[in-house]
């Protein structure tokens, strides 16, 4: 398996389109996914899921084969996303872009009209969790993200941010305590109807 | 407030790997430690409850959409080294500083003088490069390399019969044109696609609905378009929307099949009352929706069940 995936990346290395095909499907879905918590609106996950994989093309060659490919990609796609929170914020400052929330507040309320209360209430909670992720500063945003969402080890997220130990726990911890303190209204009813 | 100077405990507790020594010695301190107790309690039941969180599936479509925009971008681009361009640069950090300044100053003012391209203008023929920003245009005096290209907002002015396209690229382009564009159109039909704000789809139907009225007719492609989005759209205003451009049409077969499933199989009321209204505008004294009647004199909505069994019983008279 792992013989065959150096293959195609040495292809791709050659500018084979074909084998970088293949290699951006085996990871399409975890990279969006955490782009799509990292990034918080659809629209600008899917640039930032494409500049992801533009970057991996052309940075082919510093791949050593010392680390796993995924945990590459996966580096690249967090550092794509935290370029672009940084050159979104700089935007708002310059207010070339308005857009201050990523959620479309009208499709929140649609698919809260169209579910029975219970289902709604839970939607909302997990629509708000979604948001307030989202908003976490970068570094705890992606350790958060690579630990609760898709399951990552302390190590493995210290190898993919580049970070010790010790941060990635401090910005897990941190990242919580953030993340409690806006829930807390939610977080309680959300338990009370269960 | 200060915090406990212990709160490391918990931080190796929830994240790190705990000895049973280092257990027993945050259990000793929690005894003892209110705000730490509180703490780990409320961060364990966060961690627990997040384990429920419904997982999240990307849209295959999307991913494959996506894979071939960017396989798109790489054709026209050649590979190239990180860093390469600006390698020159390396050696004096002032000098990067001072061309970042200036590529910045350079770009506010680009950025605010609004460019607004004629859909005509050369390098917009394909508009689909434009689109997935495969390549640079050439926009008044400057090239301007889109790098995003989410469609924000569209505007149409009756009185002049121009529309504004605007979509998001780091220089804001707008791509005006009139609805007879081909490239408008294109545009237009990819909005509908891909574009995931629901009220800027709304604004991409109403254009369309404009280029219905007026030729009283789409090209199979938009009319295609529009009857995959009237099924797998989860917006019922925008669905409604598509409804009333179908109304502006002749009833062709592509039509006349789209209307009778949204009457057939469609939950919601509202869209079927408007499907069968249009289905039976020109009922009377046609037997081709005697048997769309037939069907539809069990629905559920009082309106539709009436109405198909006065006309059946006006077409046997």
């Amino acid at each position: 398996m792992e013989k065959d995936l150096n293959e195609f990346i040495h292809r791709a290395r050659n500018g084979d389109h074909q084998a970088f095909a293949v290699l951006m499907q085996r990871h399409e879905k975890l990279i969006y996914r955490i782009l799509e918590n990292m990034v918080g609106n659809p629209v600008d996950t899917q640039d930032v899921f494409q500049e992801t994989f533009l970057r991996v093309f052309r940075r082919l060659d510093s791949f050593r084969f010392q680390s796993q490919f995924s945990t590459w990609v996966v580096r690249t796609a967090i550092n794509t996303a935290i370029d672009f929170r940084r050159q979104k914020k700089w935007r708002r400052f310059f207010r070339l872009d308005d857009n201050e929330n990523p959620y479309d507040p009208a499709d929140v309320a649609l698919t809260s009209a169209e579910l029975p209360d219970h289902q709604a209430e839970q939607n909302e909670f997990w629509r708000l969790v979604n948001r307030e992720v989202a908003k976490l500063p970068a570094q705890q945003n992606a350790a958060f993200v690579l630990r609760h969402y898709e399951g990552y080890k302390i190590r493995e997220i210290a190898d993919i941010l580049q970070v010790s130990d010790g941060t990635v726990k401090n910005a897990l911890f941190r990242a919580a305590q953030k993340l409690k303190k806006q829930l807390t209204p939610g977080f309680a009813s959300s338990h009370r109807i269960r | 407030m200060k915090e406990c100077p212990k709160i490391h405990l918990l931080q190796e507790a929830l994240y790190g790997e705990t000895s049973d020594a280092d257990l027993a010695r945050l259990h000793a301190h929690l005894e003892v430690c209110q705000a730490c107790r509180d703490e780990w309690e409320s961060q364990r039941q966060l961690v627990q409850r997040l384990v429920e969180r419904p997982e999240r599936t990307p849209n295959p479509q999307v991913l494959r959409l996506l894979r071939q925009s960017v396989l798109g971008r790489l054709q026209h681009r050649a590979p190239r080294a990180s860093g390469q361009i600006f390698s020159f640069l390396n050696p004096s950090p002032a000098l990067q500083l001072g061309f970042v300044v200036l590529l910045v100053a350079f770009g506010f003012i680009l950025g605010r003088q609004g460019t607004s391209l004629p859909a005509s203008s050369s390098g917009l023929n394909d508009l689909d490069a434009l689109i997935t920003a495969s390549r640079a245009v050439q926009a008044q005096n400057s090239f301007i390399d889109p790098y995003l290209a989410g469609v924000e907002r569209i505007s149409y002015n009756p009185e002049s019969g121009q529309i504004d396209i605007h979509y998001n690229t780091i220089s804001d382009i707008a791509l005006r044109g009139s609805l007879q564009d081909a490239s408008i159109r294109l545009l237009l039909q990819k909005t509908l696609i891909e574009t995931q704000n629901s009220a800027v789809r709304m604004d991409a139907i109403k254009a369309v609905h404009q280029i219905a009225e007026q030729e009283q007719s789409l090209d199979s492609d938009l009319l295609g378009t529009l009857g995959r989005l009237l099924f797998e759209e989860s917006n019922p205003g925008v669905r409604l929307l598509i409804l009333r451009v179908l109304k502006t049409l002749p009833l062709s077969e592509a039509v006349r099949e789209m209307l009778t499933r949204i009457v057939l199989q469609e939950k919601n009321t509202a869209l079927r009352i408007e499907a069968f209204d249009i289905l039976t505008r020109d009922a009377q004294n046609n037997p081709e929706t005697n048997q769309l009647l037939q069907a539809a004199q069990a629905d559920s909505s009082s309106y539709i069940s009436f109405r198909s069994k006065q006309l059946l019983q006006a077409n046997t008279i």
